[in-house]
């Protein structure tokens, strides 16, 4: 039987009230993740949608004692993206693979294309790390693109904080090298 | 949000709005001293309000899709004329420190617009609102009988029975605190106000 508690926490919207929050403040920076990687509108669209539906379908069992919303939401989408890869590294259709979801509308199109030159910035730096071990790569892009505490970002990657930190502290230290043998 | 993302998000409540909206994590949340509802008269009854009504539709909050004004008298009219504006009346609602909150069936559609180009709309008197209690408000087109019901009402001229009243041609919902009943458009102490059609 359902308790009072949870009902009237149902009547309040329940999970889908809660699921929208995360939804508003998240979409953004998850949609951003994929136009750094990706060049077409179509692609940002469909793993952003796929990262979504994801999370919609395991919502339940997001617990936020072991991590916030958007730690669990990144986590989720970096899992969406290697699968996306290790597709594209078979020679498969990767596209195909997230079929289902709905071409884009023009009005659509140019908006993430507009996300997309937005993340120019990014892209660059990403592609300045790429001297870095993918787990630090991993470490600077959640914190120092796309917003994600040290702690949240420990999270999404699984790792505990203190090996978060000192892959930051890594990455941070060889780029300032790079960057001063640069000039 | 983008229209990219009011269309995902369309999509999510499409294909798991009903999915979430029976998900319960409780587990995970501070349970607090429950408290009466005007919307809980028996456990039986929360328990088949839980399965049939009151689940957040909630798509983005476009500043068109509703409409949430405090009365030169001190009574609260709301406007809804799409689904999606249910999340931001609420929190305008809860902004305003009125106790009431917009819970919506499961299968309400998306428009709710009136004949007419109208939104449904209801207009209650918050300070009648019991302290401990908090008043559900369910929109949706009324049918043309109900709506017919409430328009008359509205015009003063139908049955507003005890704990209702009707003024200036709105149709204002108050609450008796002695019992805490609100009477709804079919008569019956439901505990839930209905939206209508002016």
């Amino acid at each position: 039987m359902a308790t009072e508690a949870s009902v009237t926490r149902n009547l309040r919207g329940g999970a889908l009230a809660e699921f929208e929050e995360v939804y508003r403040s998240n979409v953004g920076l998850v949609a951003a993740y994929f136009a750094r990687r990706c060049w077409e509108p179509q692609e940002v669209a469909d793993l952003t949608s796929e990262t979504i539906v994801r999370a919609a379908g395991s919502f339940g069992a997001f617990d936020p004692r072991r991590g916030s919303a958007r730690a669990w939401l990144f986590g989720i989408a970096a899992h969406v993206w290697a699968g996306y890869c290790a597709h594209v590294a078979e020679s498969r259709d990767a596209m195909g693979r997230l079929a289902g979801y709905r071409a884009l509308e023009t009005s659509e199109i140019d908006e993430l294309a507009s996300k997309i030159d937005a993340q120019q910035a990014g892209r660059e730096l990403l592609e300045r790390c790429s001297m870095l071990s993918p787990n630090e790569r991993a470490a600077i892009e959640l914190v120092d693109l796309a917003d994600l505490t040290p702690k949240e970002a420990a999270a999404a990657l699984n790792v505990p904080r203190g090996v978060l930190r000192m892959r930051l502290s890594r990455a941070r230290a060889r780029l300032r090298k790079e960057h001063c043998v640069d000039e | 949000m983008s229209e990219f993302e009011d269309n995902l998000w369309v999509t999510v409540v499409r294909d798991y709005g009903d999915e979430l909206a029976r998900t319960e994590r409780t587990a995970h949340t501070h349970r607090r001293a429950s408290r009466p509802q005007l919307l809980a008269g028996t456990t039986a009854g929360l328990a088949a309000m839980a399965t049939t009504a009151a689940l957040l539709f909630g798509a983005s909050t476009s500043p068109s899709a509703f409409a949430v004004t405090r009365n030169a008298d001190g009574t609260v009219t709301v406007n809804l004329l799409h689904a999606s504006g249910i999340a931001g009346a609420n929190k305008k609602l809860a902004a305003m420190g009125v106790r009431a909150q917009i819970a919506v069936q499961a299968k309400t559609p998306p428009q709710l617009v009136c004949p007419g180009g109208t939104a449904p709309t209801i207009t209650f008197d918050p300070a009648s609102i019991p302290n401990s209690q908090e008043l559900v408000i369910a929109p949706g087109q009324s049918s043309a009988s109900e709506g017919a019901a409430l328009k008359a009402e509205s015009n003063g001229s139908g049955n507003t029975g005890s704990g209702d009243t009707s003024g200036g041609g709105n149709h204002v919902i108050r609450i008796d605190p002695g019992g805490g009943n609100i009477r709804t458009y079919s008569g019956a102490d439901n505990h839930v106000v209905r939206m209508y059609c002016p």
